[in-house]
């Protein structure tokens, strides 16, 4: 099993009027070939930017340090030329906000349609592809604009956009964002399907820990830009050993909605220590003035005092 | 698409209608008026004071005492036939009078509009393009100044500047370019500063939104990306924009064609306006205004043509 | 025995404003607070124009007419050898007291009727739709233009042409925003619960929906200004004996190539304080859409 996608101490800062803000620390995991790979976190914690760090997509007031290697590659300190050829065609992404990531003046199946290179019978895959998105009127959607479409159809669209290229690693941001309960089913059904079918990796990048424990292979949990548990989805979810993870679980409607005290800190404000520690259950005295490191053991990680593993 | 076009087509026509209602009753509206001037026209000169009786028998002569609904239907009528009544001031029919006057105005706004496109466009670009450079204070600097000043002062500067001073183009008069080029950039020059501006924000605006992030997620050429995504897109507003400002290159005539001795309508329409001759004063207005709304019209049949997104109001 | 000025109080007042958000927001933008200072000066001048000119400006003196710069005579002498520096200062009194008063009524009228029409809708807002719609369809000084055939010049006939030819554009701005206020929850729930609409109208919806029309005010003021000074380029509006910076540009073409300053200054004069309300105008509009400082989204 090679892997698609290491990543090694991700930093990203931003260079603000007001500062530097870290949103990123640290971040190291990776996604294997056929997996998807699941970064699980609330807004603040740092998730998308990883994903636009990956591709490029920053915007200039980032600064970004660490490795990230493609299949062996190193692609972060490629320049935008040499980058250029990787989007769209070996990494994609499948975008957080589908209505506004759709061109309004185009028609749908254009949209698709130009992210096949030239040489290709375009309609016919286009078609092709809108058909295996389940629509049902494949050649309408085509002739479409985005606006005549829903929501939920909208997502199909931009998840087919990304698959359209047939690239080896999706990145999926938020793709069940403000989608209403059949179109999160859709979706769900739609990656599972593309990673089986299409023997993709996928990046997923969400809050909700539903469609994470469902279809997700690995798990990374973020908290304040940076990761404080991972491992087998599995593993995590029914065993999860950081209170932020258990907090999580409980916050389930079904577990009985029961939040978390407190709320996530300032990026410009972190405080010294356990980022957590303010709002731990299992709060410890270490945790005050030590900020906790990262210890890993047969594939689970953890950056935990109160874990402090073999 | 259609079902748009013609309900703005009706809708134009009925706004026609109701403007040139309009126009009647404001410049008709003094009772007697007509009337007097007429006879001051025809017989005592403008100076004199024109005796009564003299004014009553011409009124019932040309049927001016008639109620002005009356009036105004007889000149709409005279519109079909191509009679829109005899100009006082010049002496001669209405439409005769039209005929000449229009293509020197349309000349004059058809080159300040393509001058302005050709001015405030590429500034505009380029002004997004070095955002926040020294080319960029400079170009929004010089618009902001460039809306401020009257357009008038604009004309007399620019032939104190280049008539007077340096002595490259005539002062005034109707001919070639040379003739044209000073009442053009003096009529396009607020135009052409409101382009730019519309241009360099909504390029900026647009680069901006997630579906150009999208784009380049996509792995799009840049040229592609900006051709066929950004530009169309950026340009919508602006054509709002110079729809909207062509109201104020048809006013801006009046003035420019008087001040350069240019023979257009505009000109036309201030002598009429300073003798009082409403026959002329009528017809004038309304063949402004319907320019003004023909091209509305055609900038609104544009940009829904461009942008799917219609919305009917 | 409390002092005669109530520095108490207006400390206390100051505090309070300093602690507001849109205070903090408006000291973040200089140029925005240098425009509105600007305004003040104008406006300060102009009421004080006759007081600062140094001549009066319509004393003739057929000896010097025509005359360049010099130590009596900042800006020299018109073709009647009246003082231009003079004349120049007085023409801001007039230009502004004509514009305010105008813009004024133009906002008051144009509020109202937006309003009103919004707020009644059915066929009656229908109907006023269009006559705004026949109104816009006559470029400003056109319809200025015909109104002056119709009722003649003077000072006060000006103010009344401007107001009927400029009131269309800011009805139908109130109209759009009232309409798009008209169906916000608040609005259902002050009338469920039986306020009258006039209540409804000043003490709820007009307040949200005002900001942009002040705006457009700003802008229009500019555009006030160089409507008069076309009107009064032309002869037509303010009588002659007023001194005013368009028919003072006019006067001076005649005598353009002996005494160019007759033409620039006026025209400069012009341009200043039309270029002042513009750009405190669309200060004030960027002001508004917030958000605009450099976001981060995480």
């Amino acid at each position: 099993m090679s892997r698609v996608l290491e990543v090694n101490d991700l930093n990203v800062t931003f260079m603000t009027r007001y500062g530097q803000i870290r949103a990123s620390q640290g971040i190291t995991f990776s996604v294997e070939s056929d997996e998807i790979y699941v970064l699980v976190g609330e807004t603040g914690s740092g998730k998308s930017v990883i994903g636009q760090a990956i591709l490029h997509l920053l915007p200039g007031s980032a600064r970004v340090s660490g490795s990230i290697r493609y299949i062996g590659q190193e692609i972060l300190g490629m320049t935008e030329r040499e980058f250029a050829a990787y989007r769209g065609r070996e990494i994609a992404l499948i975008p957080q906000n589908p209505s506004g990531s759709l061109d309004p003046l185009m028609k749908n199946g254009e949209q698709v349609g130009e992210v096949l290179g030239p040489g290709v019978n375009q309609d016919a895959t286009v078609r092709q592809i809108l058909s295996g998105l389940r629509f049902d009127d494949p050649d309408l959607v085509a002739e479409s604009y985005p606006h005549e479409l829903s929501g939920g159809m909208r997502q199909r669209l931009t998840t087919g956009i990304a698959v359209a290229a047939r690239p080896r690693l999706l990145i999926a941001d938020e793709p069940t964002k403000g989608l209403d309960y059949a179109a999160r089913k859709v979706t769900m059904d739609l990656l599972s399907a593309l990673k089986m079918e299409k023997n993709a990796s996928i990046l997923l990048i969400t809050h909700d820990l539903d469609l994470a424990w469902m279809i997700g292979d690995s798990v990374g949990v973020l908290y304040s830009g940076e990761m404080v548990e991972s491992g087998p989805c599995d593993e995590v979810f029914s065993d999860p050993w950081h209170p932020y993870t258990q907090g999580l679980l409980k916050a389930l409607p079904r577990n009985g909605m029961i939040p978390m005290p407190g709320a996530t800190p300032a990026p410009e404000d972190l405080p010294k220590g356990c980022y957590f520690h303010s709002r731990c259950d299992l709060a410890c005295d270490e945790g005050v003035a030590v900020h906790p490191v990262w210890m890993s053991c047969h594939g689970r990680g953890v950056r935990c005092h109160r874990n402090c593993l073999e | 698409m259609h079902h748009y076009t013609i309900r703005r087509t009706g809708y134009l026509l009925l706004t026609l209608v109701f403007a040139s209602l309009f126009t009647f009753i404001v410049v008709n509206a003094i009772p007697g008026e007509p009337a007097e001037i007429l006879t001051k026209h025809l017989f005592v000169g403008l100076e004199e004071a024109a005796p009564l009786e003299m004014v009553a028998e011409i009124s019932e002569r040309c049927d001016l005492n008639r109620p002005l609904l009356e009036q105004y239907l007889a000149w709409v009528g005279g519109i079909l036939h191509g009679d829109l009544g005899h100009s006082y001031l010049f002496n001669r029919p209405v439409t005769a009078l039209l005929k000449n006057a229009l293509p020197p105005t349309l000349l004059l706004a058809a080159t300040a509009v393509a001058l302005a496109l050709l001015i405030g466009l590429p500034l505009g670009v380029y002004a997004a393009l070095y955002q926040d450079g020294i080319s960029d204070w400079i170009i929004r600097l010089a618009s902001v100044f460039a809306i401020s000043m009257p357009s008038f002062w604009i004309a007399v500067m620019l032939i104190l500047v280049f008539s007077i001073w340096l002595k490259v183009t005539p002062v005034a008069g109707y001919g070639g370019v040379g003739f044209l080029i000073l009442p053009a950039f003096a009529l396009a020059l607020h135009s052409a500063a409101s382009i730019t501006r519309i241009m360099r924000t909504s390029l900026l605006e647009t680069m901006e939104k997630p579906f150009i992030t999208f784009a380049r997620a996509k792995g799009l050429s840049m040229r592609r990306i900006i051709i066929n995504h950004t530009l169309r897109n950026a340009l919508l507003p602006v054509l709002t924009v110079v729809g909207m400002s062509f109201g104020g290159l048809l006013a801006g005539t009046v003035v420019i064609e008087t001040i350069f001795a240019w023979p257009g309508l505009g000109s036309m329409l201030l002598q009429a306006i300073s003798a009082r001759d409403v026959v002329l004063i009528q017809s004038t207005i309304m063949v402004i205004v319907f320019m003004f709304l023909v091209v509305n019209f055609a900038v609104d049949l544009l940009y829904h043509a461009i942008d799917p997104r219609i919305t009917y109001e | 025995m409390s002092e005669g000025f109530p520095m108490e109080r207006v400390r206390r007042w100051s505090s309070r404003i300093r602690d507001e958000v849109w205070y903090s927001r408006l000291m973040q933008r200089p140029s925005l607070v240098a425009s509105f200072l600007l305004i003040g000066l104008v406006l300060v001048l102009s009421v004080c124009a006759p007081v600062i000119a140094p001549q009066d400006p319509n004393a003739t003196d057929l000896y010097n007419k025509n005359q360049g710069l010099s130590p009596d005579h900042p800006f020299g002498t018109d073709y009647l050898g009246r003082d231009l520096f003079s004349r120049t200062i007085c023409g801001l009194q007039t230009t502004m007291s004509v514009a305010l008063s105008t813009i004024v009524l133009t906002f008051v009228v144009g509020t109202a009727v937006g309003c009103y029409s919004a707020y009644l809708g059915g066929w009656v807002d229908e109907a006023i739709a269009r006559v705004i719609d026949v109104f816009l369809a006559f470029p400003t000084i056109i319809l200025a233009l015909a109104l002056i055939t119709l009722v003649g010049s003077g000072i006060l006939n000006m103010i009344l042409i401007l107001v009927v030819a400029q009131w269309a554009p800011f009805a139908r701005l109130v109209r759009g925003q009232v309409l798009s206020e008209k169906n916000q929850d608040y609005v259902l729930s002050a009338k469920s619960a039986g306020l009258p609409g006039w209540w409804i109208v000043t003490r709820h919806i007009l307040p949200n929906a005002i900001m942009p029309v002040l705006v457009f005010a700003t802008l229009d003021i500019g555009h006030t200004i160089l409507t008069i000074s076309t009107l009064s380029f032309l002869g037509l509006g303010i009588p002659p004996s007023v001194p005013e910076w368009g028919a003072m540009i006019n006067a001076g073409l005649d005598y353009m190539r002996i005494a160019p300053l007759n033409v620039i200054v006026p025209g400069l004069a012009i341009t200043a304080v039309t270029l002042v309300f513009n750009v405190a105008g669309e200060g004030l509009r960027d002001f508004m859409v917030p958000g605009a400082e450099s976001g981060v989204t995480l």
